[in-house]
């Protein structure tokens, strides 16, 4: 690592509670926060590349090992995922549209784990029976996902995620991956001109084959260097999300002036913080041939708020979060409330990081949690969320991606929000 | 030294002498019968020659110790330091009062940088005034340990001047036989000075958090102060004070916003060009200052207002002017403001309200028609004079109005005489108010042409004079001060005339009036009509609240007060006890409280449960509260005919008073000794200083005080001579934009009525639940009962303040007080979830709040470990 790109201060300093050292650069590390570009794919399984499981019982591999495995390879083609969240007249709306060609492809050993087991990059879990009438944990080992642009550009990954399941032994699925290295375009991320991705990961699998994921790549650029001067062109040749998908909606979370974020102290350290967010509605894409990325901002729809708990003194690179009284308030236009959604997230990590210009580390932020109950027009509402965002603990500040995945298979919400264009 | 080693020797004489002088006492009692005398006569000539026997040793004493001083080199720094210095006497020790003002100021200091000077500067102004300067500086410095990465360049520079002051004054009050640390003490604070001027040198010379001003004063104040041996540079002294008397003068705006510090710049400025020979200079500053003499006196640390037998005043004269150009606030003039309006046609002229006497409303006239004619209007004929309400000082001058255009029409509530009966019985006991040349009868001669009644066409349809429209507004009860108080609202302009709704006191402190209901029901209604100028009839009043948001923002804090005080009483507390609680509301802590609120706050405190009380509680209370009708001159008998104490010794116990911060204490003292020795100096002495120290302590937080603190001891502070050619300014415009974000038609009105509530924490099997009742308004109450987790169920008395805003969004700061007494804080954050329009009012039916801090376990008393936070989610009970 360059000693020239290592900012002066890197180890999380101790501050009594209350201080918040760095206040005066707020708006500084606001922008560098916001300074993103985002990689929206989608993974449709593809018949003709069938994923690998890694049987219990490799003798009778194919009789049990269609039910009993702890492992699958997978190897799956991605495409792009466009993504078009409007207020209508009669409230949100969104367009899903995939791309009909591939983007890139993703190879990955996907693994369920021990809920107390303490997964790491290259190490294999102890062999765990994947469970599709239980919440489970899981990691991703061995990621890598390759684009298909012209300098085959390209990260390694590792994370870990968690499955819920919804009946037919399909998993609603949540993942978060800390993106270790990068190639190609991305090469920043492993000379740190980058300065750090995560990518979250928000669908369902119905193992062993069949799956229909959102995943996206948040890479942090603060020089703004995968950026594009004009907005990438909405998808051509386009097709539908497979069915039971959902709906997808993306919001950018971005700090409330007249509530700033507020670290919470105990023991004279910070456990976490008091987060107030505008939601703001956007739209997020890249071009497949040079990996550059834009991100058009809409506007102020809604505000979401909840209390994060995360060490943010904690010198580890990697740390556990989770939140509580997460509420997603919306209102159109017009001022008038749509409702409310309650969505904690229940597991999540955050990565410590070095961002030049900030005064103190920030930390990357990846998580998920399934929706609880709403209010409005999301009374009943089921989904799951995912966020990707960056939180600055000194300055307080931050800038988060949601991705809301609305599902409606008992058709409650279709029948409430009929017309909407919601669903 | 001298001072130390005099103290010792007075010490090693005196006491003995006392010894001698009781058992003399003793022993001639006896022949009181046979010398044909009575006791009291003996008691006197033992009492006279033991006085003469003590005085001529004292001299002798001085004589000694001055020729001991004489021989060493220490001798110049001691006199410029006995010079500039006003020794308090004896080394503070804690003191016997509660000092529940300088509590509270540093309790809004503690929470963080505070963004409004003002706020910071009283912290300073009563450690010094409680003589707690020592303490204050240790507070001071852990601010600015605490601090440090947080401050802005112009905080950076106030807190390191108050610093500054503060060692200073503990130079000032530290024993001169402690030579080397009051040296070090005064050039530390220079230092510290210094600093602040680095800090804010790059500032603009004037805003109005006023930094760079206060690091240039304070600055100016030390070098001036402080000995050339310690470090004090008398050519920077000048700079600085002539920098900023020159800074403020500069701009008519800034004067209203600076002249506190012009006084003592002036008085400074004064002594350093005496000190140096110009004659000219220091005559004309002295002059300016409105001091007589270049004695140094007790500091009058900023002074806001001018109060004399003439009666009290704002600082200065000066026009403020808003609304386009037609409206005018001439202050300075009476303790009253007086306001005019040119209507739009400009064909008339309009006041609001005429002032205490004709003289005075006069003087604000031609004041006016000085300043029209600089900016070359002529004026109109005064056609309307409109009256908010029927107190002295607002329709005492009304005959200057009448002499002035016969056919003029006034306008009052309908209800006037009611107010105007009260008045006329019982003026203020003090004529520093209103002036010793006030008359009832103007007061008693007042009557309205129009009334304003409701069904009356001016309250339905409005008055429009000129093409200049005025709607008024009744509040029931007349809206805080008087029962016939009225509102006058120039809708064109955005300007409230608030008459004195909102004085501090809730109606005249010395009259049977005030209505808390009714102020708080006034300060609902302008929250709704959010005037951008708010206009009262007292210039103080405009420094606090210049617009609605102060006034909204302080609404639930006095309703707080009020419920609280209400509780207190009912358990039998009585006025002192409830006083020295120090009660605020955990909400008003919030940072955007700083502004305005905090300080405000602390006017009202003390008055709010004055009247409260008086107005909930009978004429006998606990602890024998007024049962006996003792008089000073009683209660002044314990000192002498009981104790036997001399005029010296009770001179001694004030200054030992004085000296740990009992300044009330000691004023009671001498104010009772002086009825037994009416002829005594020293006390009359240790009475001025008293007063002055009291007057020092109150200048800021309650003008009455001040008044009549200084009527006590006939010691006037003038009015500061600002020029004669009338000078005006506009009026700022300050409240704010409405707040970004989304007006989703929430208010306080949309958390009303009962709420079911739980509560929970992450994690644990600790759930509470509860009920609750808002009054839509700000305020609600309720019980709760928290499983502590070992099977029992712990309740809790939940009292709180709220602020719902348009977006739906919220804060709460909850008091939950457990059955044996114990009260635990808290601040929730709220969204609404869920909400139904019901008479018109959106009134949220589910609300989820979100802790702040880490819960306390209630069955220990201790934040959780490892850490909780708390959840309530509300449910509305449908009415």
């Amino acid at each position: 690592m360059s000693s020239a790109l290592t900012p002066p201060l890197a180890s999380p300093p101790v501050f009594p509670p209350g201080a918040t050292p760095g206040i005066e650069k707020s708006g500084e590390v606001t922008r560098l926060l916001q300074a993103a570009a985002y990689y929206p794919i989608f993974n449709v399984h593809n018949p003709a590349i069938p994923n690998d499981t890694v049987p219990l019982f490799p003798i009778a591999k194919q009789t049990l090992g269609q039910a009993l495995f702890t492992a699958v390879n997978v190897n799956e083609q991605l495409q792009r995922f466009d993504v078009v969240t409007e207020m209508g007249p009669q409230g949100l709306q969104a367009f899903n549209a995939i791309s009909s060609d591939p983007v890139a492809n993703v190879t990955i050993r996907w693994t369920p784990i021990p809920d107390n087991y303490a997964p790491s990059p290259g190490i294999s879990p102890p062999p765990t029976l994947l469970n599709p009438f239980t919440t489970q944990r899981f990691t991703m080992l061995n990621g890598q996902l390759s684009f298909q642009d012209r300098r085959v550009s390209g990260i390694s990954a590792f994370g870990s995620g968690r499955t819920f399941p919804i009946g037919g032994g399909s998993l609603n699925i949540g993942a978060v991956i800390n993106v270790l290295q990068g190639f190609g375009a991305l090469y920043g991320l492993t000379d740190e001109t980058l300065p750090g991705a995560t990518m979250v990961i928000n669908g369902f699998i119905t193992p062993p084959n069949d799956l229909a994921l959102n995943l996206v790549v948040r890479v942090m650029d603060p020089n703004g260097q995968l950026a594009t001067s004009t907005p990438v062109p909405p998808l051509v040749k386009a097709g539908p999300t497979p069915a039971g998908s959902g709906t997808f909606m993306f919001f950018l979370g971005e700090a409330d002036p007249r509530r700033p974020m507020r670290l919470l102290y105990s023991g004279g350290e910070p456990i976490g913080a008091q987060m107030f967010e505008n939601l703001r509605l956007v739209r997020i894409a890249f071009d497949k041939e040079t990996l550059q990325s834009s991100t058009q901002p809409g506007p102020i729809v809604g505000t979401a708020s909840s209390l994060l708990y995360c060490s943010f003194q904690n010198e580890g690179t990697v740390t556990t979060a989770q939140s509580t009284g997460g509420v997603f308030r919306f209102h159109d236009t017009q001022g008038r409330d749509l409702g409310s959604l309650f969505i904690n997230m229940i597991e999540g990590r955050a990565f410590r990081t070095l961002l030049r210009g900030a005064p103190w580390p920030v930390f990357r932020l990846g998580g998920f949690g399934p929706f609880l109950n709403g209010t409005g027009s999301f009374a009943g509402a089921a989904g799951m969320m995912t966020v990707n965002g960056v939180i600055s603990a000194f300055p307080p500040t931050l800038s988060n991606l949601y991705i809301l995945r609305f599902l409606d298979s008992g058709g409650r919400l279709q029948e409430r929000l009929q017309g909407t264009g919601l669903v | 030294m001298a001072d130390r080693v005099s103290s010792l020797l007075s010490l090693s004489w005196r006491l003995p002498l006392e010894g001698a002088r009781q058992l003399t006492k003793l022993a001639v009692a006896p022949l009181a019968g046979l010398a044909g005398g009575d006791a009291a006569t003996i008691d006197r000539s033992v009492d006279k020659l033991f006085r003469a026997t003590e005085e001529a040793a004292g001299q002798l004493q001085e004589q000694t110790l001055d020729l001991l001083v004489d021989t060493t080199t220490l001798r110049p720094l001691v006199q410029a330091l006995q010079q500039n210095f006003n020794q308090l006497g004896p080394e503070p020790e804690i003191g016997s009062q509660k000092q529940p003002e300088l509590e509270y100021l540093k309790a809004i200091n503690d929470t963080g940088p505070n963004s409004y000077s003002l706020n910071i500067l009283m912290l300073t102004v009563q450690y010094t005034a409680v003589n707690r300067s020592a303490e204050g500086s240790r507070v001071f410095e852990g601010y600015l340990r605490d601090y440090d990465a947080r401050l802005l360049p112009w905080q950076r520079g106030v807190y390191l001047s108050c610093l500054a002051l503060l060692l200073a004054h503990q130079a000032q009050v530290t024993p001169l036989w402690r030579l080397v640390d009051v040296v070090a003490l005064g050039r530390r604070s220079l230092d510290l000075a210094r600093q602040a001027k680095e800090v804010t040198a790059a500032l603009p010379d004037f805003d109005e958090n006023m930094g760079k001003v206060v690091a240039r004063w304070v600055s100016g104040l030390l070098n001036a102060a402080l000995p050339t041996l310690v470090g004090g540079n008398r050519q920077t002294a000048l700079a600085d004070l002539e920098w900023v008397s020159a800074t403020i003068m500069s701009n008519v705006y800034w004067q209203t916003q600076g002249y506190i510090f012009l006084r003592e710049t002036w008085f400074n400025l004064a002594r350093l060009y005496d000190a140096a020979g110009d004659t000219v200079r220091a005559e004309e500053n002295l002059r300016r200052s409105t001091y007589k003499t270049f004695e140094p006196h007790t500091t009058l640390f900023a002074t806001l207002f001018a109060c004399a037998p003439s009666g009290l005043r704002d600082g200065i004269k000066a026009v403020g002017v808003a609304g386009d150009g037609h409206v005018f606030n001439v202050t300075g003039h009476d303790m009253s403001e007086f306001n005019y309006i040119i209507s739009k046609d400009r064909r008339h002229l309009i006041a609001v309200d005429g002032g205490t006497r004709w003289q005075t409303a006069e003087s604000a006239y031609q004041y006016l028609l000085g300043y029209l004619a600089q900016q070359g209007i002529t004026p109109p004929p005064l056609t309307t004079v409109i009256f908010t309400h029927a107190h002295w000082d607002h329709v005492g001058g009304q005959a200057f109005y009448r002499r002035l255009n016969p056919e003029v029409r006034f306008y009052a509530r309908s209800n006037y005489h009611t107010e105007q009966e009260k008045v006329v019985f019982l003026t203020p006991p003090y004529q520093w108010f209103l002036s010793d040349q006030f008359s009832l009868q103007p007061v008693a001669d007042y009557r309205p042409d129009v009334l304003i009644e409701p069904g009356s066409p001016p309250l339905q349809e409005g008055l429009v004079v000129g093409g200049t429209r005025f709607e008024f507004k009744l509040i029931q009860g007349g809206g805080g001060e008087t029962v016939d108080g009225m509102f006058v609202h120039l809708p064109e302009y955005s300007i409230l005339y608030a008459g004195d709704f909102i004085v501090p006191w809730i109606g005249s402190p010395y009259n049977a009036e005030g209505d808390m209901e009714s102020l708080l029901a006034s300060l609902d209604w302008i929250a709704e009509i959010k005037p951008a100028i708010v206009l009262h009839g007292h210039g103080a009043l405009d420094f606090f609240f210049p617009n609605w948001e102060p006034l909204a923002k302080i609404r639930p804090h006095l309703a707080w007060l009020r419920d609280e005080t209400l509780r207190l009483i009912s358990q039998h507390l009585n006025r002192q006890e409830i006083q020295e609680r120090n009660l605020y509301p955990q909400g008003i802590l919030a940072p955007d409280q700083q502004e305005y609120v905090q300080l405000a706050y602390i006017l009202f405190r003390e008055t709010v449960i004055n009247r409260v009380f008086r107005q909930h509680t009978g004429y006998w209370g606990k602890h024998l509260r007024s049962v006996d009708y003792l008089t000073n001159q009683e209660l002044g008998s314990i000192f002498s005919r009981y104790l036997g104490l001399s005029p010296e010794q009770i001179a001694v116990a004030a200054d030992r008073m004085l000296a740990n911060g009992d300044l009330e204490l000691a004023g009671r003292t001498v104010d009772w000794a002086l009825t037994q020795f009416p002829d005594s100096e020293v006390l009359r002495q240790a009475s001025h200083k008293t007063f002055q120290l009291l007057k020092q302590k109150w200048q800021l937080i309650n003008v009455f005080k001040l008044v009549m603190y200084s009527e006590h001891i006939r010691d006037p502070l003038p009015q500061l001579p600002m020029g004669e050619a009338p000078q005006g300014f506009e009026i700022p415009i300050t409240a704010s934009k409405p707040e970004p974000g989304f007006d989703l038609g929430y208010s306080n009105a949309s958390f009303q009525g009962d709420y079911n509530f739980s509560i929970y924490f992450d994690g644990r099997n600790i759930l509470g639940q509860g009920v609750t009742s808002s009054d839509g308004r700000g305020s609600f109450s309720g019980l709760q009962e928290i499983n502590t987790g070992s099977g029992q169920l712990l309740k809790q008395r939940v009292v709180g303040t709220y602020q719902i805003f348009p977006d739906g969004t919220g804060v709460a700061h909850i008091d939950l007080t457990a059955p044996d007494g114990t009260t635990t804080r808290a601040t929730f954050d709220y969204v609404v979830l869920a909400a139904e329009v019901i008479g018109g009012v959106k009134l949220a039916t589910q609300l989820q709040g979100m802790s702040r801090e880490p819960a306390v376990d209630p069955s220990t008393g201790r934040p959780f470990d490892p850490p909780q936070l708390g959840v309530s989610k509300f449910q509305r009970v449908p009415s």
